[in-house]
């Protein structure tokens, strides 16, 4: 899948062939979907911003240049949604909301930078990559999902709740390494 | 690079990013003035939030995207049914996948088998070809489940999710179940469950009267409640949140009431424990010290003399003497008839600093030292306050004994026990709600009507006590009309505090572990928030 030519499979889109936009969202699905992710806090927040931005890119589809970058151009609509989200959650925003919202301006030119840092042949190895990573680790990586809460998972494996997030932040920097094609190491 | 997992600064912004967990004002100036000045923290960071977002989304699994599918008009779905089966496969390899499947389970035979015999039999008339089954999927949150939101469940199906969280209706008795994995259980009819694992939360209207829950150990029959009960393999627990549960055993020994409130445990040879108040473990939050200040809410505590009245005999006496009735000339003079509190005796002064979680040694804590315990104590704050911002507000709180908020000399909330003098003879507007928990108390949980605050300040006066001894505790929130307040798993939203001033980093500390302590034991939750705090204008 990472040598597949988007602009092959627009000009097919719009030649009438819709169903061949199911190969676009297999291939872009997880970035979008991270790139919400990690900026929204609520999960099924960004799975439904996700789904938005496909929608609008579906859509939209005839004004993408063909030539251009396929990728940048759906982040940009990814972006476009979240920030739509941002000003209408900010109604309601509480303290903590409005510090999240203050980290992520303080320190937005380094996240445009990270996502444009990960290329879509290492996000396509991330799940091979969890799927290595120790019981434990990938435990600890996967709490949040599951609604566990930190302090909870720090009592339930007698640690600080600052060590689980120390614990995952490594885990973490293993994954970035095994989707560069190097060895997955334990993070325990 | 510098080496940032060892970096408090870093964790603790990766903790309020990832789970909200509050920071206290100062810290949090003190954090985003290092981001700014530290540009590999904001690139470390950036890449962990980055990280972090794509391990999410990646182990959430493919969601579908119906509408997407339907603008595509397509059928085949939008996932990639060979890469990503495999290795999601892969990823829960240790851990059994949820699992359907229609059996009659075999530990209970007795009781299954008889159920669904007549009960099938009963129904066998009035079967339809697309039977509707004994219940629906209302919501259902998890992963690589086998179950489908809005699918009908059958009698005797077995229900098993590892994780996440179900929601169901049962059709008939129109009882909703709320259950968190790791979930296993049977629906054995229309009107019964039988828990082998797992914990269900159920609310039952006047129509599902006599629900039953099974479990290895005991039978509980609903009376018009709400109720939770956990099973695992040492036993089974109950906690009743509104009404009254028979709890049976498996001989023919007479069924006991559990009332709102009780906690129960049965070990796997059906012996019963009890759990009283004592045994809550609701946090006591320190007492901050209580320097007054012109924007503090003030507040005085009172107790009756030592020894300078007889000891009453019985609860009755108990109930006559306390000091709580002697504060109602006060709240029905709005406040205004202060002639009696000279012959009570006062503990050092008060600056209130919210109401949350136990208050068993706060006498003693505040210097009143020479009163009589079996009469209580009454604390009564008191001051000119200012709402965040103008519109309509209403309280939500409970008591384990009194607790009443007055705006304006007017009661305007009221969330005492059943038998506070407040509650009976004040008849202060209030409802309980029928489902969300108390921390440990008898009174429900309560709200008052809305009330509507424009831009002035308003007098406020708060009284919040103990009839008699020293087992108190009590939550008071506020609401504002219009506001999406996040909720909890269980559909509670979290109200903030009600709060005069925003709390110390040590105070949010413990007013965490009083919220944790909440969520974990009672599935309740309250949140802190720096915009719903009432600034004081003057303290009393």
């Amino acid at each position: 899948m990472s040598n597949l030519n988007p602009d092959e499979i627009i000009q097919d889109v719009l030649a009438g062939d819709k169903d061949k936009f199911r190969t676009l969202v297999r291939e872009y699905g997880l970035l979008v979907r991270g790139y919400l992710a990690s900026r929204v806090y609520h999960l099924e927040d960004a799975e439904d911003l996700a789904q938005d931005s496909f929608l609008i890119a579906f859509s939209k589809l005839s004004s993408y240049e063909i030539g251009t970058n396929f990728r940048a151009w759906l982040l940009s609509i990814a972006k476009y949604q979240l920030s739509n989200h941002w000003r209408k959650s900010s109604r309601r925003a509480n303290t903590m909301d409005k510090f999240r919202h203050d980290i992520a301006g303080a320190i937005q030119p380094e996240m445009v930078k990270a996502s444009d840092e990960m290329k879509q042949n290492q996000i396509n190895k991330l799940l091979h990559c969890i799927s290595e990573l120790p019981d434990r680790t990938r435990h600890l990586i996967r709490a949040g999902l599951d609604g566990v809460r930190m302090e909870t998972l720090a009592k339930e494996m007698n640690l600080k709740p600052n060590a689980i997030y120390q614990l995952r932040h490594r885990a973490h920097i293993v994954l970035r390494k095994c989707m560069d094609n190097k060895e997955p190491k334990s993070a325990s | 690079m510098k080496n940032l997992d060892k970096d408090p600064d870093f964790l603790d912004i990766v903790a309020a990013w990832h789970e909200n967990r509050t920071i206290s004002p100062s810290r949090r100036k003190e954090l985003l003035l290092r981001l700014r000045e530290d540009q590999e923290l904001r690139i470390e960071l950036a890449r962990e939030i980055e990280m972090a977002g794509l391990t999410r989304a990646a182990q959430a699994g493919e969601p579908r995207w119906l509408e997407l599918e339907e603008k595509m008009g397509t059928v085949g779905g939008l996932t990639n049914p060979d890469f990503e089966k495999e290795v999601m496969n892969k990823l829960f390899e240790p851990t059994p996948k949820g699992s359907s499947k229609i059996s009659f389970f075999p530990k209970l035979a007795w009781l299954g088998v008889a159920a669904a015999v007549v009960l099938l039999f009963l129904n066998l008339q009035d079967q339809v070809p697309n039977n509707p089954g004994v219940a629906q999927v209302m919501r259902l949150e998890g992963e690589n489940l086998v179950f489908k939101q809005k699918q009908f469940l059958q009698k005797g199906e077995e229900f098993i999710i590892e994780q996440g969280l179900v929601e169901m209706a049962f059709r008939e008795t129109g009882v909703n179940l709320v259950g968190t994995g790791p979930l296993n259980m049977t629906l054995v009819s229309n009107d019964r469950v039988f828990l082998k694992e797992g914990e269900i939360k159920l609310v039952v209207p006047p129509q599902g009267i006599g629900f039953v829950v099974d479990t290895m150990e005991r039978k509980f029959v609903d009376l018009g409640t709400s109720f939770v009960v956990q099973a695992n393999e040492q036993g089974s627990k109950i906690l009743v949140l509104d009404g009254e549960v028979a709890v049976g055993a498996r001989d023919d020994s007479p069924s006991k009431l559990m009332s709102k409130g009780s906690m129960a445990d049965f070990d796997r040879d059906g012996k019963m424990k009890l759990r009283g108040e004592k045994e809550s473990g609701v946090p006591e939050l320190s007492v901050p010290p209580m320097i007054q200040t012109d924007f503090s809410l003030n507040g005085k505590i009172f107790g009756i003399k030592k020894e300078s009245e007889p000891r009453p005999k019985g609860k009755d006496e108990v109930q006559e003497l306390t000091i709580t009735k002697r504060f109602l000339p006060l709240i029905k003079s709005g406040f205004k008839n202060q002639n009696k509190l000279g012959q009570f005796v006062q503990g050092r002064p008060l600056r209130f600093s919210g109401i949350a979680g136990s208050y068993n040694h706060f006498p003693e804590n505040v210097s009143l030292n020479s009163y009589s315990t079996i009469h209580g104590w009454m604390a009564w704050y008191s001051g000119k306050v200012k709402a965040p911002e103008p519109g309509k507000y209403r309280f939500w709180g409970y008591a384990d004994n009194n607790l009443l908020v007055s705006i304006n000399g007017k009661a305007v909330f009221e969330g005492s026990r059943s038998d506070s003098h407040f509650r009976n003879e004040l008849k202060v507007f209030r409802n309980n709600h029928p489902s969300f928990p108390c921390l440990n108390s008898r009174s429900g949980f309560a709200r008052g009507k809305w009330i509507t605050i424009g831009e002035k300040p308003v007098q406020i006066d708060l009284l919040f006590g103990e009839r008699s001894e020293n087992l108190t505790s009590g939550i008071l929130l506020i609401e504002k009309e219009g506001v999406p307040y996040d909720k909890t798993y269980w559909g509670q939203p979290m109200w903030p505090l009600f709060l005069t001033e925003f709390p110390t980093d040590a105070q949010l500390a413990e007013i965490d572990q009083l919220r944790m302590h909440m969520e974990e034991n009672i599935k309740g939750s309250f949140s802190v928030s720096e915009d719903a705090v009432w600034k004081v204008t003057s303290g009393s």
